[in-house]
């Protein structure tokens, strides 16, 4: 696969998992430029990988982690809000989406990273591990710790999350 | 339960996702701009070799360097508009000239690091950034030295942005005198990224706070090695109080009635109405880039409009959206987001667009 046909086929998923990332779309096509640059300058290696999207989603997660270092600074800037989904109760299950969607901006890069790739993304704990570069305990570890500070969120505005 | 939401939560957010078009042109651009640059090294080089091999016509040599580049501050200082605006009535008004200076300057930065990179003024709260990144460091090299003033206290972000559970190693913290002032040293490692970062922090005065970071390659992850800061004191303890002006990527001159800077520097520059007080809301703002990356686009992306005689588009989704190659790039919230907000029309973005300064001359 090409460079070009590699972005023209998954350039779409890459942007909404940037976005999950970081919370906002400025930013989101910032992280993924970036990293399909990078990508493209070891493009011969991107394509001897075994998963190549595994191997370039691995460079956007990194340049995510260091832009959040390097950039720190930038305001989070949230886009227009989606139209929400009447589902059950969606009065009471949009404002905790809401509030959690808020409050993964407060967790820590890799924990936030960790629940977009286990909750967006649907990765399997190895595959997270080889993507975030540590072993898997400690993917559970961070996701663990990142679903704690949510539901301490949650339980404290709509006294519900504690049945996991 | 809580998996259930999480899920539903991204699923629902996938629909702020920007277009990819215009990313996936700027990622082309960018993409055959770095080939160019390769084959002219290559070039280059090889025309070098050459040169020196028939070192018998140095006067050849000098002639063919002759035609010198233009020099960097014509680059960046890019010259205001010939006139002043002429402004029909509407809703557009003369911005206001703000000055973005930090107020200190490096007395000494490492070898490597010469000018300022990446610059930040944000006008909520004082913020002034200028950073200073290597080219391509390796290790051993200093990555990046960043200099931050805030009029009160930093906040944890600035002085500590890594958690040790964050991959970070345990935090070096020590007191110590820099100035004169007694400041706040920390340092860690980031075995994965193979870095080390130091901060420093102090009140230089009331009402100003400087915090010096570091940024290094190595592979020293000892403690012993992060304690080591002698870079960032020695850069902190040279500074000079003497503002310095902070480059912009892009400067509007005209923006709409009702709105004021938040935001600018190298990265962007931002303007909000002056009724959204929470920086939060800034998906309500003006937002302006230099467009450097912007590649062509093609007829699916909005309307042909010219711009002081360049090529550009322009479209309306629930966001106005005005596009130059080369030269800036606007965004815009409307009133089908949020229905306080004044619609410009498209000859107000062209106009505003036209009175813009971009980082380098129209």
């Amino acid at each position: 696969m090409t460079f070009e046909e590699y972005l023209a086929a998954r350039l779409p998923a890459l942007v909404r998992y940037a976005v999950m990332l970081t919370g906002d779309p400025y930013s989101a096509e910032d992280i993924v430029q970036d990293a399909m640059l990078r990508a493209y300058r070891v493009w011969r290696r991107v394509q001897r990988a075994d998963h190549p999207d595994r191997y370039v989603k691995r460079i956007l997660t990194n340049v995510y982690l260091s832009w959040r270092r390097g950039r720190r600074l930038r305001p989070a800037i949230p886009y227009a809000e989606a139209p929400e989904v009447p589902v059950g109760d969606a009065t009471e299950s949009t404002a905790l989406r809401q509030e959690m969607w808020a409050r993964l901006g407060g967790l820590a890069p890799r924990q936030r990273a960790a629940v977009v790739l286990r909750y967006y993304e649907d990765l399997p704990d190895a595959e997270i591990a080889e993507i975030l570069g540590c072993a898997v305990g400690t993917v559970r570890s961070q996701i663990s710790r990142a679903l704690e500070t949510l539901r301490r969120t949650i339980s404290l505005t709509n006294g519900v999350g504690h049945d996991r | 339960m809580i998996d259930r939401e999480l899920r539903q939560m991204f699923l629902e957010r996938e629909t702020i996702a920007p277009p990819v078009e215009p990313l996936a042109s700027r990622i082309r651009t960018r993409a055959a701009r770095r080939d160019r640059r390769i084959r002219i090294r290559w070039l280059v080089t090889a025309v070098a070799a050459v040169v020196l091999v028939v070192a018998a016509v140095p006067t050849a040599l000098a002639g063919w360097r002759g035609a010198s580049p233009v020099p960097p501050g014509d680059r960046q200082s890019a010259s205001p508009p010939t006139s002043s605006p002429t402004l029909p009535p509407g809703p557009l008004v003369p911005a206001p000239d703000v000055a973005v200076d930090i107020p200190v300057s490096p007395g000494w930065l490492p070898g490597s690091l010469r000018d300022p990179t990446y610059a930040t003024a944000r006008m909520d709260d004082g913020l002034r950034e200028v950073g200073y990144h290597a080219a391509s460091p390796k290790v051993g090299d200093v990555e990046s030295v960043t200099i931050t003033t805030v009029p009160a206290a930093p906040s944890r972000d600035l002085v500590l942005p890594d958690a040790p559970g964050d991959g970070a190693s345990a935090v070096d913290k020590r007191d110590l005198r820099v100035r004169g002032h007694g400041a706040r040293q920390n340092t860690w490692t980031l075995p994965y990224m193979g870095t080390r970062w130091c901060t420093l922090s102090w009140a230089e005065r009331p009402g100003l706070w400087i915090v010096v970071a570091v940024l290094e390659k190595t592979r020293d992850m000892s403690r012993a090695g992060a304690a080591r800061c002698s870079i960032g004191r020695r850069v902190a303890e040279e500074l000079i109080e003497r503002s310095m002006a902070l480059a912009r990527a892009i400067r509007l001159t005209l923006v709409p009635a009702g709105y004021e800077l938040r935001v600018t520097g190298t990265e962007r520059e931002m303007w909000c109405p002056t009724t959204v007080s929470d920086i939060m809301y800034g998906f309500l703002c003006l937002h302006a880039t230099d467009g450097l990356n912007e590649g062509s686009l093609g007829p699916s992306f909005g309307v042909a409009v010219s711009v002081r005689g360049h090529p550009g588009r322009l479209r309306r989704l629930p966001r106005v959206e005005l596009v130059v190659p080369g030269y800036l790039h606007l965004t815009m919230a409307t009133s089908k987001m949020e229905s306080s907000i004044v619609d410009l029309s498209d000859e107000d973005m062209v106009r505003m667009a036209e009175a813009a300064i971009p980082s380098r001359p129209w």
